[in-house]
């Protein structure tokens, strides 16, 4: 869309090569601590030694937006991955056996009937807040998603020619999964979880932002934006900075994915239903 | 235990099991859910103390009318622009455009909320920073002016989901021969587009708005605790942070029949759009 496929798949490359770069040189950047408070130093502006200036408890902005992109990409990839193997598998089996059809994709059926941030909001509640608990509740709201578009391509895969000859010269059920069906299903999939991986720092914000994700002290993006919204007015920086990289973290999975989309499917003849987090 | 806490005596106990039927076995529980459930008898919420079905009726005004407002926003910013974009297929607009509706769903909303507040609320006071007075008590235009800025944020995030799919679909739509056939019997550009094709592409079109419109009756969680609007959403939130499992349960059930409604609705309003889709 902006540009060509190639260009798009590049320009998403390039945007996340800033947060993972903060993320994992963000350390050595700065010399503050993310959690240590001064409060001799707080609500100081960017342009003083601070390079994102300092919170309402002097802690430094910019060192704490380098943390808390690493826990989003460490939870968002996470989910991603989670999701991608618990829906390829959940999928394929009940695309493959039909027996087992029934039982799993009326489970799926009811985790999809409802959106997937308030399942996320829910789960995250009764489960108790942590990181862990964050991954196992979104990659419960994310990987229905992988397993609907599983199903339908194993199933239709499933009826091909070289499935059946396959089977024929009587390879198992393993081989013929790993071998002929995957390589075939793979692509649309691969799309989907870069929408996913974006979904799941947008939601895992939400859900530290409304204090039932990370937990203070340990900084968050979303966490970030909750301690800076009643300074916005006096101390803009504290809660701008986190809400511009989770934009950009965001908007560059997208454009990634935008681009890996009509790289594989040019035609866009599989445009899934995104679910919005709203 | 955890409602009574540490220092509960033991009748104390046994009685608060009792009276949530905790005492009984899962599956008799599961039962007396259920046929409670059918009787729209839900338990009562353990936080106010009243029954759970009255308290979601009571919030459904606020949500509905975001929804239905914030959808109206997204579909009147949302559709015509992927139109235009769809027939100006790889140009300057269609650049634009596709930046344009690649951020808008890449911006966190509760971010972009806050900041509206600020901006548009506090310094210039443009809009109530908060709340919501109800139909009843204040009148229509009062609660849909208490809702206009949640709608726009609302109505922004979610036009660029619906403005991608009209233009992906008006794209596949105009490749097609009728189309070809359509212009060549002479009928102008303008009724080409925005009646044949926009017919055709119109059930795609409802399925996205539909599916965005039920993710709002749901309830935009986020943005409803920001403006304070005392929503299905909101109450998911305050229900969780207090752990009042009953709530929890009812305010799930209804949002996941309501979704599950929508999209059945939007189905129907496909099949009469569009014969194609209509069962033999």
């Amino acid at each position: 869309m902006i540009g060509n496929k190639n260009s798009q798949i590049r320009l998403g490359i390039i945007l996340m090569l800033l947060p993972i770069m903060l993320s994992i040189f963000g350390p050595v950047l700065t010399e503050y601590d993310t959690t240590s408070v001064f409060p001799a130093n707080r609500l100081e502006s960017p342009y003083s030694e601070h390079l994102m200036g300092t919170d309402n408890l002097g802690r430094d902005v910019f060192a704490r937006t380098c943390f808390g992109i690493r826990v989003s990409l460490f939870i968002g990839a996470f989910v991603t991955l989670i999701s991608l193997f618990v829906g390829l598998v959940v999928g394929t089996i009940s695309a493959y056996y039909p027996i087992t059809e029934k039982l799993l994709m009326r489970i799926i059926d009811g985790i999809m009937a409802f959106p997937t941030i308030i399942l996320a909001i829910t789960l995250a509640g009764i489960l108790g807040a942590g990181v862990i608990n964050i991954i196992i509740a979104l990659s419960v709201s994310y990987f229905p998603m992988i397993a609907r578009i599983t199903f339908n391509s194993v199933r239709s895969v499933k009826e091909t020619e070289y499935v059946e000859s396959t089977i024929a010269i009587g390879k198992g059920d393993i081989y013929i999964i790993t071998n002929c069906i995957l390589p075939n299903i793979i692509s649309p999939i691969i799309v989907q979880t870069t929408y996913i991986f974006a979904m799941a720092i947008l939601n895992e914000s939400i859900l530290s932002f409304l204090g039932i994700g990370i937990q203070a002290p340990m900084p968050s993006l979303g966490g970030m934006v909750n301690d800076g919204r009643n300074y916005f007015m006096t101390a803009p920086w504290i809660m701008t900075f986190p809400g511009l990289t989770i934009s950009l973290i965001v908007f560059a999975l997208n454009t990634f994915g935008d681009g890996l989309r009509s790289h594989y499917d040019p035609k866009n003849k599989n445009v899934n239903r995104m679910f919005m987090a709203s | 235990m955890t409602m009574l806490g540490d220092k509960a005596t033991h009748d104390q106990i046994v009685n608060m099991r009792q009276e949530l039927n905790l005492d009984k076995p899962v599956v008799k529980q599961f039962s007396i859910w259920l046929t409670g459930f059918i009787r729209l008898d839900m338990g009562d919420s353990l936080l106010w103390k009243e029954p759970v079905i009255e308290i979601i009726m009571s919030r459904i005004e606020p949500t509905f009318l975001l929804a239905l407002l914030a959808t109206t926003i997204s579909v009147v910013l949302g559709v015509p622009t992927g139109i235009k974009a769809a027939k100006e297929n790889g140009e300057f607009f269609d650049k634009c455009f596709s930046l344009g509706s690649l951020i808008s769903i890449s911006l966190p909303a509760f971010w972009i909320a806050i900041i509206l507040i600020h901006l548009l609320c506090v310094k210039i006071n443009l809009f109530p920073v908060a709340g919501y007075r109800s139909v009843k008590t204040a009148g229509f235009l009062v609660a849909v002016y208490d809702l206009l800025l949640p709608a726009i944020v609302l109505g922004i995030m979610h036009s660029g989901q619906i403005a991608r799919m009209t233009r992906t679909t008006m794209l596949d739509v105009l490749q097609q021969d009728y189309l070809r056939t359509a212009r060549a019997k002479g009928i102008s550009e303008r009724l080409v587009i925005n009646v044949h094709a926009f017919i055709n592409a119109l059930p795609s079109i409802v399925m996205v708005v539909s599916f965005s419109f039920a993710g709002l009756l749901g309830g935009a969680t986020v943005i409803e605790q920001i403006f304070n609007i005392p929503g299905t959403g909101n109450l998911v939130i305050t229900a969780v942070y207090n752990r009042d499992y009953p709530l929890i349960q009812g305010v799930l059930l209804f949002i996941g029949i309501i979704f599950v409604f929508t999209n059945m609705l939007a189905d129907i309003i496909c099949t009469l759009i569009n014969p194609r889709t209509r069962l033999e």
